[in-house]
């Protein structure tokens, strides 16, 4: 270990973010970082190996409830940080017992740097012999917190400097008028000013002023490894992930993987559309829990834009309602993080080569349910075509929430009419209820599908 | 109807007695005697779609979805992989009704 670096072991029991994370730490000089599943807890310590700070992904479903005592039983006294994957729907922190930190899963790659930093000075029970250094932001405050800016918001703040109006900036930056006031949200908080005036003029005090380079410019950026004949060949790839340090972390992993680049990242589903127009990646991986919708609707927003792009959705846990509910979305491809980085980056080359990209085991079960889902299809087909022209408009209007008063206004009918409609409806398509007459109809399209026919 | 449509229509039927088993990353046919026939896992799946009721049309219908391929490219790949299994015996083919038809 070179002098001033921490030996840092991230301890998850899944491997894409393990991995991610640890070559996020390691591409700083200031780290070295291991990645140990939870089973390889007592295997690496018998080898002798003690570690500076141990991470702890808390966000994981099944980690065992005595993940905090055993890693204190093999490395007593060691200093442990629980980061808790928040920010995606339905996940639950378990506590890691002993942990002397909780960094949340909002937090960026510089904010986990910079914690992991201060928790090491100030946790640890004996003096190291690490000579302590200034922090940057003790040096030089403003810089340092430009510097914590994601490279969209340097964007915006360099629109900003420049005096370029709302409507303006969001046309340039290809982003919806929301998604800029969003950033720049974000960027007065990271700035702590209180104006926009007030971080234009912080830019110009740091030297960061003048127009953003040309929107393409992150398209254009280069792979971190490979030649570039191979670079050229690479796959384009969108990041979206609600959360800062995964989207970061798996910058930085799989921007190491040949015939990969990441081009741009995406915070939730309307940034991931605007930045899929924007830089035109070959293949768009989407976090299943992409605020605010979830990947699969995401999915199906993007594969319904105007975009010739690879759709790779990625969960967290095997889930086969979601692989399935992913291909009929239109998506390409569907990953689980317990493949890794190099599984991810696997995918994301095989997409891009143009196959798909099924997760191993899953192939057999998802052609049933597809099979299963086309015949209920047809029967709804079958169904829907009995109905009689006034029938289907009365299904229509259904689908719409009118109630039977509702839709004698609208057709001009007595509501007596109307409810002998809507009887005839619900019999022919074998419902019990309104509601399921509207959400068969739904389901399988029926109104788009036949109304424009009838 | 032509060739290709009574492919489409029939509905291929695993034999009784062979099971499918996992090994290592790939599967094998296996009966009482041991070991048949390895094979991939889009193989297995189509094999374990043959159950005498699902047409082949609807394997096609649904390989389009999952794999993204087109629908000549999946009859193509469906009528190498069911031909296959059907010359070594692995599958049998029953054409037009689930439970009934002439077989062939």
């Amino acid at each position: 270990m070179g002098v001033g670096t921490l030996s840092v072991r991230v301890v998850s029991p899944c491997p894409l973010l393990g991995e991610s994370l640890t070559r996020l730490l390691g591409a700083q000089s200031e780290f070295e970082a291991a990645w140990d599943a939870v089973e390889d807890i007592e295997r690496e310590a018998d080898a002798g190996s003690r570690p500076d700070l141990v991470l702890v992904d808390a966000g994981w479903h099944d980690s065992p409830p005595d993940l905090g005592p055993r890693i204190q039983r093999r490395w007593p006294g060691v200093v442990m940080i629980e980061l808790v994957r928040a920010g995606a729907r339905g996940e639950r922190h378990r506590p890691v017992q002993g942990a002397v930190a909780t960094l949340g899963g909002k937090l960026d790659a510089n904010d986990l740097a910079v914690s992991l930093r201060r928790v090491h000075e100030r946790g640890r029970l004996r003096p190291t012999s690490v000579p302590r250094r200034r922090a940057p932001e003790e040096d030089d405050p403003e810089g340092s917190a430009v510097a914590r800016l994601t490279e969209r918001e340097t964007e915006v703040l360099r629109l900003l400097v420049a005096g370029h109006p709302p409507a303006e900036m969001a046309r340039v930056l290809g982003l919806s008028v929301n998604t800029l006031r969003a950033h720049v949200q974000n960027l007065l908080v990271k700035l702590q000013v209180h104006s926009r005036l007030e971080a234009a003029a912080l830019a110009r005090r740091v030297g960061l002023g003048g127009a953003p380079g040309p929107p393409a410019a992150a398209a254009d950026r280069p792979a971190g490894r490979g030649t570039a004949a191979t670079r050229e060949r690479a796959a384009r790839v969108l990041v979206a992930d609600g959360r800062p340090l995964v989207r970061t972390a798996l910058r930085v992993a799989l921007d190491a993987e040949d015939g990969v680049v990441v081009v741009a990242e995406a915070a939730d589903t309307e940034e991931a559309i605007a930045e899929a127009h924007r830089v035109r990646p070959d293949v768009v991986l989407l976090d299943a829990q992409l605020p605010p919708g979830g990947g699969v609707e995401a999915c199906a927003l993007i594969k319904s834009a105007d975009l010739v792009t690879r759709v790779l959705v990625v969960s967290e846990h095997p889930d086969e309602e979601r692989l399935l509910a992913a291909v009929e979305a239109g998506g390409d491809g569907y990953s689980e993080w317990s493949g890794g980085i190099a599984g991810l980056a696997a995918d994301i080359r095989r997409l891009h080569a143009g196959e798909a990209s099924i997760p191993p085991g899953m192939l057999g079960l998802l052609l049933r349910r597809l099979i299963q889902r086309g015949r209920e299809a047809d029967r709804a087909v079958d169904r829907f075509s009995r109905l009689s022209r006034r029938e289907r408009e009365i299904l229509a209007l259904m689908v719409e929430g009118m109630d039977n008063h509702a839709i004698a206004r609208a057709l001009v009918i007595s509501p007596h009419t109307a409810r002998t409609h809507a009887q005839n409806v619900l019999s022919k398509l074998g419902v019990h209820s309104r509601v399921e007459a509207a959400a068969v109809a739904a389901e399988f399209g029926l109104i788009e599908r036949f109304m424009g026919a009838s | 109807m032509t060739k290709v449509d009574r492919f489409l229509e029939a509905r291929p039927r695993r034999p009784s007695g062979l099971h499918l088993a996992r090994r290592g990353h790939g599967f094998v046919l296996a009966d009482e005697g041991g070991d048949r026939c390895r094979m991939n896992e889009t193989a297995a799946a189509v094999w374990e779609l043959c159950d005498g009721e699902t047409t082949v049309a609807e394997m096609v219908g649904a390989v389009c979805l999952a794999c993204n391929v087109d629908r000549a490219d999946a009859v193509e790949d469906l009528r190498r992989v069911v031909v296959a299994l059907a010359s070594e015996g692995f599958v049998e083919w029953r054409v037009g009704a689930a439970a009934g038809g002439d077989g062939r």
